[in-house]
């Protein structure tokens, strides 16, 4: 009988103890679809501290959340505690630091962002634009514009995260796309001015290059299926043509280049350096961006599209001596352009930005964290860390650290770069990546995979909204 | 006892029966339901979500807005050239790769069983390949085979031999691919297999070998039925895992050169976050799904029968 009673007994422990977990996982079900009204009464909460914009009066802080592809880089520890230092002290508002790849980024911020986290975000310029299409972040103009420093701001930074006449990001770093190239080599070869901007002549001299220097190849890019890389050095070549690839108009969008200026692009990059002449090295084809710019770093091509940070890679090369050799003697030039471009000098001027984001539970708090982080005074601070976010700063009054005069270009490349349009840039960067590889390939002729390039992004334009 | 009443006492006893399992089993349902709860939650919710995806025009940038449209992405799926040639990278991938992971595995078992000084030693270098990051393992091969500095090339080139960017080559990169893949597993299935071989009493052997069975008789009819099923096993899970492997292609050649190693999980990737295009992906991933169904199921049979 006890032993019945001490069974029984220990059936109700399991019996209790099995119920409580089926209540609990039920407690647990229960809040996740109660959250929105939780998250709702909390984000009111938050809502109403930041529409009083009384962050700063509480006694308790305002905590933020801030996702940035750099937090972890070893040279940053020092100025993102100062960044969080200040916000506290100047704000009362606690920053919370957190550190992806952009891919990562997005793709946790396209899924995630209207949780509210996190209240700011860094991204690039076709991440600016997807987010504002989306209506993940929200417009800045008029708080920007309040800022002591808003007037400091290099317009073309500032130009390129704006659309429908709204502010969407604040910029921190931005390069245009230059070549980057050997002078060594060039004055070798008697070329004291560097590259040739007409393509003829610059397919030319990359020829001669090649035949000359044992091995070395005259020019190389990404042509790697799938790499953003790729579809911004052909964009560089498309902004010698007109300002933009996709333009809106009487509220429609539709694309601005021809097919033959597709064409002609195809033929002059991508068609003869590689299949054409000896310009480039055809079994270097799908080559990444990796590739493209450690290979130019030993030594293996005279000329490369890049940007500034390939000055700041010595390290990363296999022989770093080699790489510093090669870095201490290279300048950069203007990208060359076809035979039919009206504006030489026009190129892909790449943002890395800041947004805040539409869904912040605390949008005052997220605004002034913001306005210490992309303030000239923190792209100061970085810079001492990285060069590359003074080449060019993108403000006026902070000195840059190009001082090498054959270097300007990277300057003059920021003035006269172009942003994109604020559309979603997968499926046409996705249509890009098979024409080019249709082309080096010798799939398909340049000037036909300019037209079906041309049909297809016609037929995206008809699909977005306006 | 007439046959009502045997019919009646049958009836008790069913009933009976079943109110004593009612009354033994509710509470190891009770046990069993928060982990019923849980896998629902985690698998099939977004299995089913997945699924049900697949019916919609829906895009990641406004995942709010979706369109009915039934059955109408499985229909582009059959004339979309890109998904057929991936469905065909994934099979050839999946079948070649495994099959050479395998008969390595196997023949790499059979060495490591050998109770030589030094085997504890090559058996753990022998799991070095598994245990490396892939990121870690893509990114020594890009290096590995550049044009001018990597040390394939090197070598080639000392040799007189031509060199390029290996994974820039149309004919060559699956070949790569496949490699890479190869490299990577064989060690795995080498481990599985070789404990599954040691866990074989040699009482078998001894009594094969009394009847005059050759060392080759006794591989054929004491160990490969002794190690079938860890084999099934081994051969289903990585054939799931190489048909559904992403990380190793989009690192290595992101699906060129002209799409020659392009797959159904990298094209998914493409298609649901590159593009945005949440509904056509879905039915890719859908589609992936199926045949990895059936494939378990057909393998799992033929195992049983054989």
């Amino acid at each position: 009988m006890t032993s019945e009673r001490q069974k029984l007994s220990r059936r109700r422990f399991v019996e209790a103890t099995s119920a409580a977990t089926i209540f609990g996982l039920a407690g647990c079900t229960g809040d996740g679809s109660s959250d929105g009204g939780d998250g709702g009464g909390d984000g009111g909460d938050g809502g109403g501290d930041g529409g009083n914009g009384t962050s700063t009066s509480g006694g308790s802080s305002t905590t933020v959340t801030h996702w940035s592809g750099f937090f972890d880089n070893p040279n940053a520890g020092e100025w993102r505690d100062w960044y969080v230092q200040e916000a506290s002290d100047q704000y009362n508002v606690e920053v919370e630091t957190s550190a992806f790849s952009y891919a990562d980024m997005r793709q946790k911020y396209l899924t995630g962002a209207k949780t509210g986290t996190p209240d700011i975000i860094e991204g690039v310029l076709s991440h600016v634009n997807e987010y504002a299409v989306a209506g993940l972040i929200e417009p800045i103009g008029d708080w920007a514009e309040s800022l002591d420093y808003y007037d400091d701001f290099l317009q073309g930074g500032i130009n390129s995260v704006t659309w429908n006449d709204q502010l969407w990001a604040l910029p921190m770093k931005g390069n245009g796309r230059t070549f980057f190239y050997r002078t060594d080599v060039f004055e070798e070869m008697g070329w004291e001015d560097g590259p040739a901007e007409g393509a003829e002549e610059f397919l030319e001299q990359m020829s001669t290059i090649t035949n000359s220097k044992d091995g070395m190849h005259g020019y190389h890019n990404t042509t790697k299926k799938g790499q953003v890389r790729a579809f911004q050095e052909w964009i560089s070549h498309v902004y010698k043509h007109e300002d933009s690839v996709f333009e809106l108009n009487n509220g429609e969008w539709s694309v601005t280049p021809s097919a033959e200026t597709f064409g002609e692009i195809f033929e002059w990059f991508y068609a003869k350096p590689y299949l054409e002449t000896d310009a480039a090295n055809p079994d270097a084809r799908n080559g990444d961006w990796r590739a493209n710019d450690i290979g130019y770093l030993q030594g293996n091509y005279a000329c490369v599209p890049c940007g500034p940070w390939l000055l700041g890679m010595q390290e990363e090369a296999q022989d770093p001596e080699t790489a510093g050799n090669n870095i201490e003697q290279t300048a950069t030039a203007t990208i060359s352009h076809t035979p039919n471009a009206s504006d030489p000098k026009g190129t892909y001027l790449e943002t890395e930005a800041n947004m805040i984001n539409a869904n912040s539970e605390n949008p005052e708090a997220a605004r002034e964290a913001l306005g210490i982080h992309a303030s000239p005074e923190s792209v100061k601070m970085i810079g001492e860390k990285d060069p590359s976010y003074l080449q060019p700063p993108p403000f006026g009054s902070v000195e840059s650290s190009i001082e090498r005069e054959d270097r300007m270009e990277i300057k003059t490349a920021f003035e006269n770069g172009k942003g994109l349009a604020f559309i979603s840039w997968g499926q046409p960067r996705t249509a890009l990546y098979e024409s080019i590889q249709q082309v080096i390939y010798d799939e398909k002729d340049p000037y036909t995979a300019g037209e079906d390039l041309h049909a297809e992004f016609q037929d995206i334009a008809s699909n977005l909204e306006a | 006892m007439t046959q009502s009443q045997t019919q009646k006492s049958r009836i008790r006893l069913f009933v009976e029966e079943f109110r004593s399992i009612q009354r033994e089993t509710w509470l190891g349902m009770g046990l069993i339901l928060p982990g019923v709860i849980m896998v629902s939650l985690i698998v099939l919710y977004p299995t089913v979500r997945g699924i049900w995806m697949s019916f919609f025009e829906k895009s990641l940038l406004f995942p709010q807005q979706a369109t009915w449209i039934g059955l109408e992405h499985y229909r582009e799926l059959l004339s979309d050239s890109i998904f057929h040639q991936a469905l065909w990278n994934s099979i050839l991938l999946t079948s070649v790769a495994v099959t050479l992971e395998y008969l390595l595995g196997l023949g790499l078992a059979i060495v490591l069983k050998r109770k030589v000084p030094g085997i504890q030693l090559f058996r753990s270098v022998t799991m070095v390949s598994w245990v490396l990051p892939v990121i870690v393992m893509v990114t020594i091969f890009n290096f590995m085979i550049q044009p001018q500095f990597g040390v394939v090339n090197i070598i080639l080139d000392n040799l007189g031999l031509p060199t390029r960017f290996w994974f820039g080559d149309p004919d060559l990169a699956m070949p790569i691919v496949i490699f890479m893949h190869v490299w990577r597993n064989a060690p795995f299935f080498a481990i599985a297999l070789m404990a599954s071989m040691m866990s074989i009493p040699n009482d078998l052997y001894e009594a094969a070998s009394m009847d005059g069975a050759t060392p080759l008789q006794q591989f054929r009819h004491v160990t490969l039925p002794n190690i079938a099923y860890t084999s099934m096993i081994m051969v289903v899970l990585h054939v799931i895992y190489t048909f559904n492997n992403f990380d190793i292609i989009f690192l290595s050649t992101g699906g060129g050169p002209l799409n020659k190693t392009e797959v159904l999980a990298t094209y998914v990737y493409k298609t649901a976050f590159v593009q945005n295009m949440l509904g056509y992906g879905a039915a890719i991933g859908v589609t992936m799904l199926l045949i990895m169904l059936v494939f378990t199921a057909v393998y799992v049979k033929l195992e049983d029968t054989g």
